[in-house]
């Protein structure tokens, strides 16, 4: 007859702590990237519709990645040119960032005996704003600017949220006036244009002709003076009602390739090790554009942003946090090994190497982004119903021309979302 | 059956009976008068207070030219930090003038239409005696419009457990006189929401 015998009451806590164990690493190492790297390859060698096809379904990935599924995907739709999707993944995106803003016990848990990569992912603060950004590109591209307004005053919730970091993001800035603008909200794009300006007097150069005719429709009277003397300085062929009747072809150009997180580590003592992401931001520059309209070079004073750095600024925000986190963890581990080392030399030292092996920093990222976005700023010739523009634009990266022609007899502001440069 | 088999049974029955009632999906009527919030965005609730509110001052309004006066709405802009469609506000309160009879509303959605269906009658399908008159629609007295707009202050980063965040929604709506472009008529109601949610969640 068989006979049962229980554990011994040495081993079970210890087994049961194992299989824990075991469970909670299983679930930290149950994400699947493989779906979003395989589509963020594609993308970049030019094949657009298999990064979307194999971003078909939002299963692909694991539920903690959801957030870089919408982000990623939003991205290669709105490089199709297919905006209204592109809007759809972008405002899930967001909704998602406003319901998962919390601090979730069960990532910090999971966390906290395997690795980062076993929470959800929240973006960093500049990849958070970028989604207003595009959500902004891609409702001035629509037509819906009452839209693009809405999501520029998010925008500027975000930037509220992290000044230091993502007031630097000068393209998203001049995007959200131009929003404001758009929608016929004055008095919203004139403030912005105007702290834009007042931070960095070398947009005046842009910015000055189209804050003149907002001022003077506002009755803002301190200004209006100092804007006029400086537009004669600058451009004495130019009068104020020529300024209110300007109409404007607006490109958001977008090149190069953001850098890609990576894994750094610092090793304490002989069997524990703390790890970090990290970007290598080298030095790149913005492209340079070289733009003609009907042949005549054109006086257009372009706003950059380089994400790259942005980025990676707002990765360092998140260090102080990080690092805490990271040494809480090695400390957690290494009284979880010495604790069942005491009871087990053999099984302490395994999961000493586990955990040794499992601490690996959260390279997790919004993989597709470009390296830089330029907004440009085009004044069309009046009486020409279809003027011709020409962008060339030279960088590290690559350089291209493009010929466009805007509507014909269209009025205001005309948009085009361009990737002017090659994404290697 | 054995003591233990019994006490098995039961705590099966127990689960599934649990289980199949959490399971269960539910839907109930509420009222459409009741003020009902989940959070501090804008809600049906919002809607339909502004637009009694507004509709209802609205009708006190006098024209002084003693005739049912003709609106035309140009909509509700929307100058908030969220998506919302204002249509459906202006769509409410148009109802409410039409319904009080003391206005002629335009609608200004369906001209593109009328002037399609004008076109397909003067084809020569239609009979002459059925056909439009062209030259009788109304002129509008005064122009509808309006916005919304919301001011959000998001409490400020420090050691709590909950983050708060207040709301204040306006809605400005004004009449114009199309004659003089004077502002015949304005009025605002204003909503003012606090919420806060847990800092931590599972």
């Amino acid at each position: 007859m068989p006979t049962h015998h229980p554990p011994s009451p040495d081993r079970r806590p210890w087994q049961t702590c194992l299989n824990s164990l075991l469970l909670m690493l299983l679930a930290g190492c149950s994400t699947n990237p493989g779906a979003l790297h395989l589509a963020h390859h594609q993308f970049i060698n030019g094949d657009n519709n298999a990064a979307l096809s194999t971003l078909a379904n939002i299963d692909v990935v694991a539920p903690k990645d959801r957030l870089l599924f919408r982000m990623e995907k939003a991205l290669f739709l709105h490089d199709a040119g297919d905006f209204e999707e592109s809007t759809r993944q972008l405002l899930a995106a967001s909704k998602y960032l406003e319901q998962n803003d919390y601090i979730s016990l069960r990532d910090e848990t999971s966390e906290l005996l395997t690795n980062e990569w076993a929470g959800r992912y929240q973006g960093e603060y500049s990849e958070q704003l970028w989604i207003h950004s595009y959500l902004m590109i891609n409702f001035l591209s629509q037509g819906l600017y009452e839209s693009a307004a809405v999501e520029a005053r998010q925008a500027l919730s975000r930037i509220e949220d992290q000044p230091e970091v993502l007031e630097n993001d000068h393209f998203t800035r001049a995007l959200i006036a131009l929003s404001f603008e758009a929608a016929g909200q004055l008095n919203d794009a004139y403030i912005e244009y105007r702290k834009l300006v007042e931070e960095k007097s070398t947009y005046g150069k842009s910015l000055n002709a189209i804050m003149l005719p907002q001022a003077l429709r506002l009755g803002v009277t301190d200004n209006t003076h100092n804007l006029i003397q400086q537009l004669q300085d600058t451009r004495p062929q130019l009068s104020v009602a020529d300024l209110s009747t300007q109409d404007y072809a607006v490109f958001f150009i977008a090149s190069g390739l953001v850098p890609r997180k990576y894994s750094s580590s610092i090793l304490i003592g002989s069997s524990s090790r703390l790890s970090f992401p990290q970007y290598d931001v080298s030095n790149a520059e913005p492209p340079k554009l070289h733009v003609t309209v009907n042949g005549e070079l054109c006086d257009c004073h372009p706003i950059h942003t380089d994400l790259g750095l942005l980025v990676s600024d707002s990765l360092n925000k998140r260090g102080i946090k990080l690092a805490t986190k990271s040494l809480i963890r090695a400390y957690t581990k290494d009284a979880v090994a010495d604790a069942i080392g005491n009871k087990e030399k053999t099984t302490g030292e395994l999961v000493r190497l586990l955990f040794f092996a499992l601490e690996e920093a959260d390279t997790r990222s919004w993989q597709s982004l470009p390296r830089h976005l330029t907004l440009l700023r085009i004044p069309l010739p009046k009486n020409d119903a279809e003027p011709v523009i020409e962008i060339s634009a030279s960088a590290s990266s690559g350089s291209i021309i493009k010929t466009l022609e805007p509507a014909a007899n269209k009025r205001g502001l005309q948009f085009f979302p361009l990737r002017l440069i090659s994404r290697y | 059956m054995s003591v233990l088999g019994k006490q098995n049974m039961k705590c099966a029955l127990f689960v599934a009976v649990a289980l199949s009632l959490a399971g269960c999906a539910t839907t109930r009527d509420i009222d459409p008068g009741a003020d009902i919030h989940y959070d501090a965005t804008y809600d049906f609730s919002d809607k339909k207070k502004i637009v009694d509110q507004l509709s209802q001052n609205l009708l006190q309004f006098v024209d002084q030219s003693n005739r049912q006066p003709v609106l035309i709405s140009y909509g509700i802009g929307n100058e908030t930090s969220e998506h919302i469609n204002t249509a459906g506000i202006s769509d409410d309160i148009r109802l409410a003038l039409v319904k009080s009879g003391k206005y002629q509303l335009i609608n200004e959605d369906q001209r593109a239409n009328i002037t399609t269906e004008a076109g397909f009658q003067n084809t020569g399908a239609v009979p002459v005696s059925q056909r439009i008159t062209k030259g009788r629609q109304l002129g509008a007295d005064y122009i509808l419009a309006g916005t919304l707009r919301s001011i959000v202050k998001k409490q400020p980063p420090q050691y709590r457990l909950r983050k708060k965040k207040l709301v204040h929604y306006s809605l400005n709506l004004e009449l114009t006189s199309t004659e003089t472009g004077a502002v015949s008529w304005a009025d605002k109601v204003e909503i003012a929401r606090e919420s806060s949610r847990p800092i931590f969640g599972w």
